[in-house]
């Protein structure tokens, strides 16, 4: 049985009508963040939705932790719909899903040392039971992400982007969660640091049996970690799979598109590369159709009439494009 | 001299609580002309430091104690504020920062931020309306669509990649002969990333204008530059040709550098670089790197290396690749080892 299982969520932001709006007439303005997501994150896996900013990204990851309200769809973990769990399993819930936020240090309260911020979930959750046992699990938790006991004495200030960003991840793991969303864990690090964080995100993995949902545009990062990606587009998923088996045969032409704008050191001498040409159109009036015909190079009559559904297109490899599904 | 800009053992420090913390250390380079040229490191190795200094924006903490920069065979350094504004700034050497948010004024309209370059470029002998339609040009060639409509539109209803192209057609207006552009595209999502780098390379063409392009994206550089110099620690610890360095890099730190990028198949352990970045008020006596790197030997920790050219473009300021002076460390380390024997 998959831990977290997304069944057609839509989350929706309603923006308040201005006068001005009431006057025109235009009817409700309605951002399609999430437009009918659905997926399963399995046990220890590491799902990695990817898509350019603003495709809703973030809004999956919060509606997974329940931190807004979808407007319609169901999110079940393991096995219990998360919207319609009593207080006792809200609470319960918040203990086994953890998050772990894009800014290493503006995700820190500035006020409040190391120690305080690794031990705040304790107390939140009363399971202190003295002080002396609680600052040894400071310290083992700080050990766990490479840290040395000197550390819990210091301000977010004087920690360095990686050193923050550990610290967010010792306050993450202090519960024991089986369940991380990690919201672009890695962006604003040097390659360095990000290499010893991502080293470090994987050895946890394996040590806690942990399942991570990965929100990044880095899709370097992506296809080293992940087992399984999402290429969202829009509020919506073109593609769906096996993470090795996309990358190397990407089908929607939004993701070939997509991992042709990656630069890496790798491919500097191959000269072709293919640019998509435009930008992301507004949520608020999404095209008819596909969502992505306006900037498809391989648009059909069908595209801007119909949309798509998502389709096995091989084995562990779902699209959605008419390219590949026969209307 | 056939080098555009030629930057001879430049050092530029920060007056801090702590005494001086030196940013950049005697650097050495040279851009010819339509090269582009770019710059790598880590944050906090002084790779904007010196993207600044070259235009003479920094900040009024910093202070260039030794060192000259060569622009046309001027020295910049010596340049009057005055002069630099009237004859080099935006007109011959112009700047493509990291955010494009903040770098437009919000409450003027994209145009006239536009034609103020052309304006004052001219003296403000030209009239603003006859400048109108070089700037609407300028856009176009951006890959604005309907420049003359977004002529009169304000920056917020621009997008972020949209941003960056004004901000392009602002620098390349006036026709420079240097851009420097200090990470313009880490704020962009990768497909308008690749969008903008297009830009970049057809407006190069174009122009003739060498750029020095400053970023830590390893990626992003393999591909667009014609030369790369590393920087660690305020000083540029390997320069050579892009495919050379690449294909066959040759510091340590490069070496470690390239081996941290996440490959494309291996699900293994990425490798790390130990340690940290040196503080900069308190470099460590020798080579910076020496204390992260995995070649360290005697010598590495009492003297300092300096860029020498190994092979024909190729530069790396290693003791590994300057057999005499490891040698004789090691004739000096054996009689001092037999000494003490003795």
């Amino acid at each position: 049985m998959a831990l977290v299982e997304i069944d057609n969520l839509k989350t929706y932001f309603h923006k308040k009508n201005s006068i001005f709006h009431k006057m025109l007439d235009k009817g409700p303005l309605t951002v399609r963040a999430v437009d009918g997501i659905s997926f399963a994150v399995d046990k220890k896996d590491t799902f990695a939705l990817v898509g350019e900013s603003g495709c809703g990204k973030t809004t999956v990851a919060r509606s997974v932790l329940r931190l807004v309200e979808p407007d319609a769809g169901s999110i079940k973990f393991k096995g219990k719909d998360i919207y319609n769990f009593t207080k006792q399993e809200i609470k319960e819930f918040r203990r086994n899903a953890q998050l772990i936020l894009q800014d290493p240090r503006s995700s820190l309260n500035p006020r409040l040392i190391v120690e305080e911020l690794i031990s705040e979930p304790f107390y939140i959750h009363g399971l202190v039971d003295n002080d002396f046992d609680l600052l040894n699990r400071v310290w083992d938790l700080l050990d766990t992400v490479g840290l040395s006991k000197r550390f819990s004495e210091l301000f977010p200030h004087e920690l360095s982007g990686g050193q923050a960003r550990r610290v967010g991840i010792a306050r993450a793991l202090a519960l024991k969660p089986e369940f991380i969303v990690c919201d672009e864990p890695t962006s604003g690090l040097d390659v360095s640091i990000m290499s010893a964080v991502l080293n470090l995100m994987q050895e946890l993995q394996d040590k806690y049996d942990l399942t991570y949902l990965w929100i990044s545009h880095n899709l370097q990062v992506v296809r080293h970690i992940s087992n399984k990606i999402g290429v969202m587009y829009l509020g919506k998923l073109v593609e769906l799979g096996n993470s090795e088996k996309i990358f190397s045969n990407p089908l929607h032409p939004y993701t070939k598109a997509l991992f042709s704008s990656i630069h890496r050191v790798e491919d500097r001498k191959k000269n072709k590369r293919e640019i998509l040409p435009g930008e992301v159109p507004s949520p608020i009036n999404p095209p008819k159709g596909c969502s992505f015909n306006p900037r498809c190079k391989y648009r059909m009559e069908i595209c801007p009439k119909k949309e798509p559904q998502l389709e096995e297109e091989s084995e562990n490899q779902l699209v959605s494009c008419w390219l590949y599904n026969q209307p | 001299m056939n080098a555009l800009l030629s930057i001879e053992d430049l050092t530029v420090q920060y007056r801090t609580r702590n005494g001086y913390s030196l940013a950049v250390e005697d650097v050495n380079l040279e851009i010819k002309n339509g090269e582009i040229f770019g710059l790598v490191g880590e944050s906090g190795s002084g790779k904007s430091t010196l993207g600044k200094a070259i235009v003479k924006l920094l900040p009024v903490s910093a202070e260039i104690p030794a060192g000259k920069i060569f622009f046309k065979n001027r020295d910049i350094i010596t340049l009057s504020e005055q002069t630099i504004n009237n004859e080099i700034r935006g007109k011959e050497i112009s700047m493509v920062l990291q955010n494009p948010q903040n770098a437009l004024n919000p409450v003027f309209k994209v145009g006239t931020q536009l034609v103020d370059v052309l304006y004052f470029k001219n003296n403000k002998k030209i009239k603003r309306k006859n400048l109108k339609q070089d700037a609407i040009e300028m856009l176009k060639k951006t890959g604005i669509s309907d420049p003359e409509y977004r002529f009169e539109e304000y920056p917020h209803q621009f997008s972020g990649g949209m941003k960056q192209r004004v901000l392009l057609a602002m620098a390349f207006i006036s026709h420079p002969s240097l851009l420097i552009a200090d990470e313009p595209t880490t704020a962009l999502d990768v497909t308008i990333e690749a969008q903008i780098l297009a830009l970049l390379k057809d407006l190069v063409r174009e122009y003739g204008t060498s750029i020095l392009y400053i970023t830590h994206d390893l990626g992003v550089v393999s591909e667009i530059t014609d030369r790369i110099a590393v920087m660690y620690a305020g000083k540029i610890v390997e320069s050579a040709k892009t495919d050379d360095l690449f294909d066959e890099p040759l510091h340590p730190y490069t070496k470690a550098l390239l081996k941290c990028l996440p490959g494309y198949s291996s699900k293994e352990q990425l490798a790390t670089i130990p340690g940290q970045v040196p503080n900069l008020n308190n470099k460590p006596t020798g080579c910076n790197f020496c204390p992260r790197c995995d070649y360290c030997f005697a010598l590495c920790q009492k003297e300092e290396p300096r860029l020498r050219e190994y092979k024909a473009d190729h530069s790396v300021a290693c003791f590994l690749y300057n057999q005499e002076e490891k040698e004789e460390a090691e004739v000096e380390d054996e009689k001092v080892n037999e000494k003490e024997g003795a």
